[in-house]
């Protein structure tokens, strides 16, 4: 009995961890290709363009060693963007994940379907998302922040400290950054508990239950 | 973690294996997006600048990719209307390479499972 328990237990798991590997690594190569592709157009739009994003394109790139307007530039952004895309990708699915497997039973909409292969459309759990984008975008304003602060360019840091104009209380300093990050999380953290609000009405009216 | 019933554990397999409602997915992403660029415009303007100071001159740069969008109430939402066309088309990109990934995999499971049956045959 306790045997069947067990290995009753290790299938879940495997089962579990499966299907969350197959779609973390989904979910990362979508936004490391998105994030790559951004970045190498945005290269080449600075540097063939009329000078459109050359700004953005510098600001970037002192996060990202070597990205820079066109040629090699554009290269490096692709490689960088498909490594930080991915990784923001898993880290996204997988903080997601994390809350969602608890209350699974109400993020399907089961459609029947053929072969054995019972096909279902998804729900998003709102809380879970917010928290997992929400977390990520303030981890990144604490790293890019910090960066800028430990690189000891924090005063010429002008376009950084304009975060301030949608961040009060924002400054590029570790309070500052400390200070934006919860803002931000909350901002973000409200932006998708909308945009899951959104997508499970329409889907929900188009899909009944 | 508790064993699970057998029912539990197929809404496992299928939630990780459901595809998203490209539509809903395509009206979410429109609406947030627009909706955060309308009142992020917004905002700048109300907020104002001192005098002789332009209101949002760096957001006011994306008018070089919106043309017709400016930092103001009218230009939130000229500004609000492009940003839900980019997010739309982002929102279709990504629903659409999610769902095709899937489709994939349960091509793949599928073909296994018929070669594995014609092998037992």
């Amino acid at each position: 009995m306790n045997n069947d328990a067990e290995r009753d237990e290790i299938t879940d798991r495997e089962v579990l961890e499966a299907t969350l590997r197959f779609n973390t690594l989904v979910f990362s190569i979508i936004l490391g290709v998105f994030t790559g592709l951004t970045l190498l157009a945005l290269s080449l739009v600075a540097r063939y363009g009329t000078g459109t994003g050359r700004l953005a394109v510098v600001l970037i790139g002192i996060f990202l060693p070597g990205y820079g307007a066109g040629g090699f530039g554009a290269l490096l952004g692709l490689f960088w963007g498909l490594l930080f895309g991915a990784l923001l990708g898993a880290g996204i699915y997988r903080i997601n994940a994390r809350h969602v497997l608890a209350k699974v039973d109400d993020l399907v909409i089961a459609e029947g379907g053929s072969n054995g292969f019972p096909r279902a459309v998804l729900r998003l759990d709102g809380s879970s998302l917010g928290l997992a984008i929400g977390t990520i975008g303030a981890l990144g304003l604490l790293a890019t922040t910090n960066t800028l602060v430990a690189r000891g360019t924090a005063a010429q840091s002008v376009h950084a400290r304009l975060l301030s104009e949608v961040l009060p209380g924002y400054t590029v300093s570790v309070l500052g950054s400390i200070i934006g990050a919860i803002e931000l999380f909350a901002i973000l953290y409200v932006f998708c508990r909308a945009f899951v609000s959104i997508y499970n009405r329409v889907a929900g009216r188009r899909h009944r239950r | 973690m508790q064993g699970l019933p057998a029912d539990h554990r197929d809404t496992i397999i299928m939630w990780a294996l459901a595809k998203l409602d490209v539509a809903a997915f395509v009206a979410a992403s429109a609406v947030v997006t627009g909706a955060a660029l309308f009142m992020l415009t917004l905002f700048l303007v109300v907020k104002g600048a001192p005098p002789g100071v332009p209101v949002g001159p760096h957001l006011g740069q994306l008018a070089l990719f919106f043309p017709g969008y400016s930092v103001t109430a009218t230009g939130a939402f000229i500004g609000g209307a492009y940003a839900s066309v980019v997010g739309g088309i982002a929102g279709f990109l990504l629903a659409v390479f999610w769902n095709a990934a899937h489709a994939l995999f349960l091509a793949v499971i599928r073909m296994r499972a018929s070669l594995a049956s014609y092998s037992i045959d």
